[in-house]
């Protein structure tokens, strides 16, 4: 018999604010559970399991009506906190307080949307605030799904890409022998010939899944986020945010070197050995 | 997958096709419950069935009748008759077969699907009904023991366009009846004799648990459209219920307490989910974890 899929117990990132326009609904996957992501008129996100309570059909199918979500099949309405607040085949009764969608924790923070089971004992998520440099002006780069499972990912850091060319110098981009050491678990450089450091990535587990990433280079510190989102066994999602040490004057291209970097990120990882 | 080892499942008469679908010379092979089968029809114009391996092996051979304007066949030992559908035998009616559609779902939420009445404004919205004309009036649903068949009667509903001969919006009066598993009809108002019931009827070939192949049919009094009209007619409405059927999770109906919720609207719903229980039937079923 196959088991049913369950949320992990930590808060998982599955996806950017800003792709969660009002009205929206949207399909997430975490380690097989398949949810919907919505976003009601106030502006509020919410996270249930993508089945409806009546009949398993997909309320990724749905409507948003105002701050409900309505279901495709029978148009149940179900409001923000997932209680069912209308049955349209019995239109003057009120639905039972036990009537509800499948719901889960879902808040917004550093621009992502994070999901939590309800039982998670964490439901802070200041807690994980707490741990990043909260004054620092994180921004999107990009989501993508890499085709291998994150414990892989982890394992595989050794092959990541040399910082992106955009914020290197001249010379740094000249230099062609270099060498990539793993200084400690947590610490790789790059050195040239003369074992002089051209750059170095430093990172940091904030939580499992969650991994701050410094990319030094020629004096500017860049910090990156790494947010991860299971999907599967050899499916994994990876939502980074960056933070640059100053957003010089082309932000979008310095958002787009770290894009085009991590491209190059997930031709390696998905590289089989 | 392999041949279910569903004894209830296994002993009952199922559908493998339309009998048109079956050409002399010209083998066919389909599938049921998770088994291969060969068809054929021979010189005599019999249909001879059998199970075939992996390999393509001939094994054991197959009851076959046809009826209904399909055949069957079974991979058991049936307890009892195929079903009777006595309006077959009403000349004065016209019968449309519709063909076999492939949907990836499990059989029985088609058979679900096909008795509920709710959904009506919503997937097949200014045809079988529309807002705000929702509501759906009490009914009666039960289990008849005489004839080990789910009824359901006295139901009435607003609908727009009831049937291709239907003009204008008015009142529909349904009946169901589930006559085994896979197999039901529905009898609804005839707008062109008021007299008669129009019949529908959904005959669904099990494959896999979570596929299934189903073939419609009508026996109406329509004297004014021509059949091509009505099979689109009635596909148009079947392929707004496939969007739904194949986004039901689990894929199997689940007949365990607590899995889904139900409403006073669901009546017919639960007494066939009542019955499949009692028969024991699990093929197509969701297996609690």
């Amino acid at each position: 018999m196959i088991q049913k899929p369950v949320l992990p117990k930590n808060w998982v990132a599955v996806g950017f604010s800003q792709d969660l326009e009002k009205g929206q609904i949207n399909i997430v996957i975490i380690e097989e559970l398949e949810l919907v992501i919505w976003r009601d008129h106030k502006g509020q996100a919410h996270a249930w399991d993508n089945r409806c309570p009546h009949r398993g059909t997909r309320l990724s199918l749905g409507f948003v009506r105002g701050n409900q979500l309505a279901c495709l099949y029978h148009g149940w309405q179900f409001g923000g906190d997932g209680q069912c607040v209308y049955t349209p085949s019995i239109p003057d009764s009120t639905p039972p307080k036990s009537l509800k969608a499948h719901t889960h924790r879902c808040v917004e923070f550093l621009g992502l949307i994070w999901v939590a089971p309800l039982d998670f004992e964490h439901k802070d998520i200041r807690g994980l605030e707490s741990h990043v440099r909260d004054s620092m002006d994180f921004q999107p780069v990009r989501s993508m799904i890499i085709y291998c499972s994150a414990e892989n990912i982890f394992n595989r850091l050794a092959s990541i890409p040399f910082p992106p060319s955009r914020i290197m110098s001249r010379r740094l981009r000249s230099i062609s022998n270099m060498r990539l050491i793993r200084e400690t678990e947590s610490v790789f450089l790059w050195e040239d010939d003369e074992n002089r450091t051209l750059a170095s990535y430093q990172f940091r587990e904030i939580q499992p899944d969650f991994v701050e990433f410094n990319c030094e280079s020629e004096g500017t510190a860049d910090v990156l986020l790494f947010a991860l989102q299971k999907i599967d066994s050899q499916k994994t999602a990876l939502h980074l945010l960056l933070a640059p040490e100053n957003w010089s004057s082309d932000p979008i291209s310095l958002k787009l070197a770290y894009a085009q970097w991590s491209k190059k990120l997930r031709n390696q990882l998905e590289q089989v050995f | 997958m392999t041949k279910t080892t569903d004894p209830v499942a296994i002993n009952d008469w199922q559908v493998i096709g339309r009998i048109d679908d079956f050409l002399k010379g010209q083998p066919k092979q389909t599938r049921l419950l998770g088994q291969s089968l060969v068809a054929e029809r021979h010189k005599n114009g019999d249909i001879k069935v059998h199970e075939i391996s992996e390999l393509g092996e001939t094994l054991r051979s197959c009851p076959v009748q046809e009826k209904f304007g399909h055949v069957w066949t079974t991979l058991g030992k049936p307890k009892r008759e195929l079903f009777d559908i006595p309006e077959f035998q009403q000349i004065d009616r016209k019968y449309v077969g519709c063909g076999g559609v492939m949907v990836k779902a499990s059989a029985l939420r088609v058979v679900e699907n096909f008795l509920d009445i709710g959904h009506f404004p919503y997937v097949h919205t200014d045809f079988l009904g529309s807002e705000p004309l929702t509501e759906v009036k009490d009914y009666k649903a039960e289990i008849r023991i005489d004839v080990d068949e789910v009824w359901a009667d006295d139901i009435s509903f607003h609908q727009d366009k009831a049937m291709l001969s239907a003009t204008g919006g008015k009142a529909v009066e349904y009946m169901y009846r589930v006559v085994s598993p896979f197999n039901t009809v529905l009898y609804k108002t005839c707008p062109e004799k008021p007299e008669e019931w129009d019949i529908i009827g959904l005959f669904a070939q099990p494959l896999e648990e979570n596929l299934c192949r189903v073939y419609a049919f009508m026996l109406v009094f329509d004297s004014q459209n021509t059949e091509t009209d009505l099979i689109h007619f009635q596909q148009m409405i079947f392929f707004q219920d496939i969007i739904i059927l194949e986004n039901q999770l689990p894929v199997g109906v689940p007949l365990y307490d607590g899995a889904e919720r139900s409403i006073k609207a669901d009546k017919t719903q639960l007494q066939f989910r009542k019955w499949l229980k009692q028969k024991g039937l699990q093929f197509g079923t969701d297996q609690e974890t």
